[in-house]
C-alpha cells in the first residue's frame, strides 16, 4: 500500500498533461463546431417536440433555440480557454456542466464517446493540466511546475483503460466471436473501399476483425503502459482507429481516442519526438499537488461507479444485447446491428375505441429509429402518448406497442409484449417483464 | 520479453481458433464468390427507374394530346379519353413518386403536391390573368399538377362536360396539361444520361469509397418512407384508423374525384417491387440472396416478394372505388392495410438489418 502510494506520488514530467490539455481542447472545439455546422443543434435539440430523458433526469429540459445556440457557443469558447489554459479549473468545470447538460437532454442521441467526454471532463477539473505553458501560469507564475505527482497522469490512463477493457469484455459474446456479428453484416456493404474492399465479402475477414478487435480492446491499455511496446502499440492504435473511422460513421470517436491515448507517453517520449520543445519553466516556489482525503474518496467512488455500471446488466435477466437493460453507459461500442419498426395502439377504455399512432408523427427520424429497438424508450413514448391524450381530455388511455426488431441478422421478432399496456407500467430501473425473450439464432 | 512472447502465443492462438471456425462446415447456404453492387444499382437505375420516368413523361404527353382533342372537340367521348389518360398518367407517376432524392424534390413537388387548393384554383379561373403554361409553370404547386387536373376533369361529376363551356376553365385545363408535360419531361431529363444524368450521380454520388453504400441506403430508406406514406396517409387516415373517433374519412383518399386511389396504391407497390427485384436483372432480391439473408428459414427475398404479392392481391380485392369501399366494405380495405403492414416489417426491419445500412439512415453519428 505504501509502495503504491509512493509510486503514485513520484514526480513525473508535466509535459504529457499539457499535451493532453491541448489535444482535448482542440478536439472538443472541432467536435462542437462540427456539430453546429451539421445543423445538429436544431435537429437534436430544437426541432423535436418530445425528448427521451434519462431516468431521474426528467427535469433536464432544452432551452429555447437561442439558449441552445448560446450553450454551444459557450462550450466552444470554453474549449479555447482549456486549450490555452485560461481560468483552467473554472473553464473545465463549466465545460463539464454544459457538455453533460447537453448529453442529458435526450438519450436518443446517446453516444458512448459523449459519455466518455463527460466522465473525463469531470475528472480533469481536479487535474493540473494548466501549470505549464498556459495563460494561467503566465499570469500567476506561482502555480508553474515542471513535474506533477504520477497519480495525475495515472487516473487519466485508468479512465482510458476502463473504456477499452470494458469495450473488449462486451465483445466476448457468442454473436461477436462465433458469428462475427455485426461485422459480417457491416463489412460487405463496403466492398468498394479502396485497396482492401474486395476482402470484406469474405467471412474470414469479419472473423479476423472481430477477434482482432476484441483482443485489441482487451489488451491495448497494457501495451501502451509498457515502455517497450508503447510505440508499436500506438501505431496499432492509429491503424485501428483510422480504419474504423474510415469504415464506419462514428464521427469524432476515432480522433478522440487517438488524442487521448497520447497520455500514455511520458516526458521522455515527448522529448524524443519533439526535440524543439522548450524546457518547462521551473517553479518559483514548488507547491505540492496531493489529493486530499476527500479527493481520494471522490476519485475512488468515481471509478467504482464506472466499474459497476458496465456490470449492472448481470442484475437483469435476459440477454443485454436484446433487452438493452443495462446497455448504455457500459462501453458497448458498435456491438449490434439492429433495425426496428414500432407502431403504437392507443385504446380508450371508456369508449372502447382504439386508434393507431405512427411515432414518426411525433418524433424525428433519428429519435424514431433509436426508439425502435430500445424498450425503455418505447415505454417512455407510450407514457408520453398517454399524457398527450390526457391533455385532449381522455382520462387514462391504454397504450400498446407492436415493435418488430431484427438483431444481428436474425428474423424480425416482437421486442415487447403487444398485450401489455405500457402506459400503466411504472418507469423504473427494475427489470421490465414485458420485454420478450431474445429470439434464438 | 515475457510479454512479447505471451503476445505471440496469444496471436497464434487467435489465428488458430479463427481458422478452425472458418473451416467448419457452415450452416449458411453456400455463398457466391462476390456480388457486383454497382451492377445492381446500374441495372435498377437504368433499366427500372429511368423507364418509370420515361413512361411518366410519355403518358403526360398523351394526356396533353387528349386534352387538346377535348378542347378542339368537347364531347363526352373526348372527355372520357382525357379522363382515362389522366388515370394512366397518375398511375405512371405513382411508380416514380417515391424515387425522390436530394434536389429531385424540386421536380417532384410541381407534379403532385397534396392537398391541392380547390379555392385557389377557382380564384385563378375567376381571375383575369392569361392562362398559359408559361404562367402556370411559375405558380405554386398547390394549384397545378396531377391533383389540379383531377379536380377539373372529375370533380363536377355529370356536369363536368358542361363546366368546360366556361372558356377560362378549359384554358386552365389545357395550361395544366401542358405544364405537367413540361415538368414530367424535365424530371425525366434530369435522370437521363442524355440530360443532367442524375442516374450517374445516384449510382455513385461522389466516385469515392463508400458511396455505393449511400445509394443502397437511400433506396432502402425511400422504400420505407413510401410504404409508411401508403400506410399512414393513403389507408389509415381515410379508414379512420388513426383518428380518435374511428370514423372513416372518404374525402382523405389520394384521388377523391377520379376513383383512381386503389390503382394508385397498386402502382406504388408495383413501382417498389420493380426496384426491389431490379426488373429482370440484378436487384435487391439477388443481393439479399448473395448475403444469405433469411426470414424464418426461407430466403428473405422470397419472403418479401410473397408479401408484395399478398399486398397486391389484397389491394385488387377492393372492388369499389376506395372512397366508397372504406365506408361500405372497410374489412377488405383493412385487410389490404394489414398486408401492407406485414410488408413494411420485412422491408424496414429485416431487409434494412441485413443490408447493414441502418446506422446511416440519416447523416448522424453512431457508435
Amino acid at each position: 500500500m505504501t509502495a503504491i502510494k509512493t509510486w503514485l506520488a513520484q514526480p513525473t514530467s508535466i509535459i504529457p498533461l499539457v499535451g493532453f490539455r491541448v489535444a482535448f481542447g482542440v478536439l472538443m472545439l472541432v467536435s462542437t463546431l462540427r456539430f453546429w455546422l451539421k445543423g445538429w443543434i436544431a435537429e437534436y435539440y430544437i426541432d423535436p417536440t418530445y425528448h427521451f430523458t434519462y431516468w431521474g433526469f426528467g427535469w433536464v429540459k432544452p432551452l429555447p433555440a437561442i439558449g441552445m445556440y448560446l450553450v454551444f457557443a459557450m462550450v466552444a469558447l470554453l474549449c479555447v480557454f482549456i486549450t490555452i489554459g485560461l481560468a483552467y479549473h473554472l473553464s473545465m468545470a463549466l465545460f463539464f456542466v454544459l457538455f453533460t447538460y447537453i448529453e442529458l437532454l435526450d438519450k436518443a442521441f446517446y453516444l458512448n464517446h459523449y459519455y466518455f467526454i463527460s466522465l473525463l471532463s469531470f475528472m480533469l477539473i481536479f487535474i493540473p493540466l494548466h501549470r505549464q505553458w498556459s495563460v494561467d501560469s503566465w499570469w500567476r507564475p506561482v502555480i508553474r511546475t515542471t513535474h506533477v505527482p504520477r497519480w495525475t497522469i495515472t487516473v487519466i490512463q485508468l479512465q482510458i483503460g476502463i473504456v477499452y477493457v470494458f469495450a473488449g469484455i462486451a465483445k466476448l459474446n457468442p454473436d461477436w466471436l462465433l458469428r462475427a456479428m455485426p461485422l459480417a453484416i457491416w463489412l460487405p456493404a463496403y466492398t468498394d473501399f479502396p485497396l482492401i474492399g474486395h476482402l470484406f465479402e469474405h467471412r474470414w475477414v469479419a472473423y479476423t476483425m472481430s477477434w482482432g478487435g476484441a483482443l485489441y480492446d482487451l489488451t491495448i491499455p497494457f501495451w501502451l503502459s509498457w515502455r517497450r511496446t508503447r510505440w508499436p502499440a500506438y501505431a496499432t492504435v492509429v491503424f485501428f482507429h483510422v480504419m474504423t473511422g474510415l469504415l464506419f460513421p462514428i464521427g469524432m470517436f476515432p480522433w478522440i481516442m487517438l488524442a487521448c491515448t497520447l497520455i500514455f507517453f511520458d516526458g521522455h517520449d515527448y522529448r524524443k519526438l519533439l526535440r524543439w520543445l522548450p524546457t518547462p519553466t521551473p517553479p518559483i516556489t514548488p507547491i505540492s499537488i496531493q489529493p486530499s482525503r476527500w479527493g481520494v474518496a471522490i476519485l475512488g467512488l468515481f471509478f467504482l461507479f464506472q466499474i459497476g455500471l458496465p456490470l449492472r446488466h448481470w442484475l437483469y435477466t435476459g440477454n443485454v444485447l436484446w433487452t438493452e437493460e443495462g446497455y448504455r453507459l457500459s462501453w458497448r461500442v458498435m456491438l449490434v446491428e439492429k433495425a426496428g419498426f414500432t407502431t403504437f395502439f392507443v385504446h380508450d377504455p371508456t369508449t372502447g375505441r382504439e386508434w393507431v399512432v405512427y411515432p414518426s408523427q411525433y418524433l424525428t427520424p433519428q429519435q424514431t429509429q433509436q426508439m425502435s429497438f430500445q424498450p425503455d424508450m418505447i415505454q417512455a413514448f407510450a407514457h408520453h402518448l398517454r399524457e398527450v391524450y390526457q391533455a385532449k381530455g381522455y382520462a387514462a388511455v391504454e397504450v400498446r406497442a407492436e415493435a418488430y426488431v431484427s438483431w444481428n441478422g436474425r428474423s424480425s421478432h416482437l421486442l415487447v409484449d403487444p398485450q401489455t399496456n405500457l402506459a400503466a407500467e411504472p418507469r423504473s430501473l427494475w427489470h421490465k417483464p414485458w420485454i420478450t425473450d431474445a429470439p434464438p439464432e | 520479453m515475457k510479454i512479447a512472447r505471451l503476445s505471440i502465443v496469444l496471436l497464434v492462438g487467435v489465428a488458430t481458433i479463427t481458422l478452425a471456425i472458418i473451416n467448419q462446415p457452415s450452416a449458411q447456404p453456400t455463398q457466391a464468390e462476390s456480388f457486383d453492387r454497382r451492377a445492381m444499382l446500374e441495372n435498377i437505375t437504368l433499366n427500372v427507374v429511368l423507364p418509370y420516368h420515361q413512361a411518366l413523361a410519355e403518358q403526360a404527353a398523351i394526356l396533353q394530346e387528349a386534352i387538346y382533342a377535348f378542347r378542339d372537340n368537347p364531347n363526352a367521348e373526348t372527355l372520357s379519353a382525357a379522363q382515362d389518360a389522366w388515370v394512366d398518367t397518375s398511375v405512371a407517376w405513382e411508380r416514380c413518386e417515391w424515387l425522390e432524392f436530394g434536389r429531385l424534390m424540386l421536380y417532384h413537388t410541381p407534379i403532385e403536391r397534396l392537398p391541392t387548393s380547390v379555392d385557389n384554383i377557382e380564384t385563378v379561373i375567376a381571375g383575369d390573368h392569361e392562362l398559359t403554361s408559361e404562367y402556370l409553370y411559375n405558380q405554386g404547386s398547390s394549384i397545378k399538377g396531377l391533383p389540379a387536373l383531377e379536380y377539373l376533369l372529375f370533380s363536377a361529376g355529370d356536369d363536368t362536360l358542361t363546366s368546360f363551356q366556361e372558356p377560362r376553365r378549359m384554358a386552365y385545363l389545357v395550361a395544366l396539361a401542358e405544364t405537367l408535360a413540361i415538368q414530367t419531361q424535365e424530371l425525366y431529363d434530369t435522370w437521363s444520361p442524355e440530360g443532367d444524368n442524375y442516374a450517374e450521380t445516384f449510382i455513385d454520388a461522389s466516385g469515392e469509397g463508400t458511396s455505393l453504400r449511400e445509394s443502397i441506403s437511400m433506396l432502402n430508406n425511400q422504400m420505407v418512407v413510401e410504404i409508411e406514406a401508403v400506410l399512414r396517409n393513403k389507408l389509415a387516415r381515410p379508414l379512420g384508423l388513426s383518428a380518435e373517433d374511428n370514423l372513416p374519412r372518404p374525402e382523405q383518399v389520394e384521388a377523391p374525384y377520379s376513383d383512381a386511389s386503389t390503382a394508385q396504391i397498386i402502382a406504388n407497390l408495383e413501382g417498389l417491387q420493380g426496384v426491389f427485384n431490379g426488373g429482370e436483372g440484378l436487384g435487391f432480391d439477388d443481393y439479399l440472396d448473395f448475403l444469405g439473408a433469411e426470414y424464418e428459414g426461407d430466403p428473405l427475398s422470397a419472403a418479401i416478394n410473397a408479401r408484395f404479392e399478398a399486398a397486391l392481391t389484397a389491394m385488387h380485392a377492393i372492388e369499389q372505388p376506395l372512397q366508397i369501399a372504406i365506408v361500405e366494405d372497410p374489412e377488405t380495405v383493412r385487410a389490404a392495410y394489414e398486408s401492407m403492414r406485414a410488408l413494411m416489417v420485412l422491408v424496414r426491419v429485416d431487409m434494412a438489418g441485413q443490408l447493414g445500412v441502418t446506422i446511416t439512415f440519416n447523416d448522424n453519428d453512431g457508435d
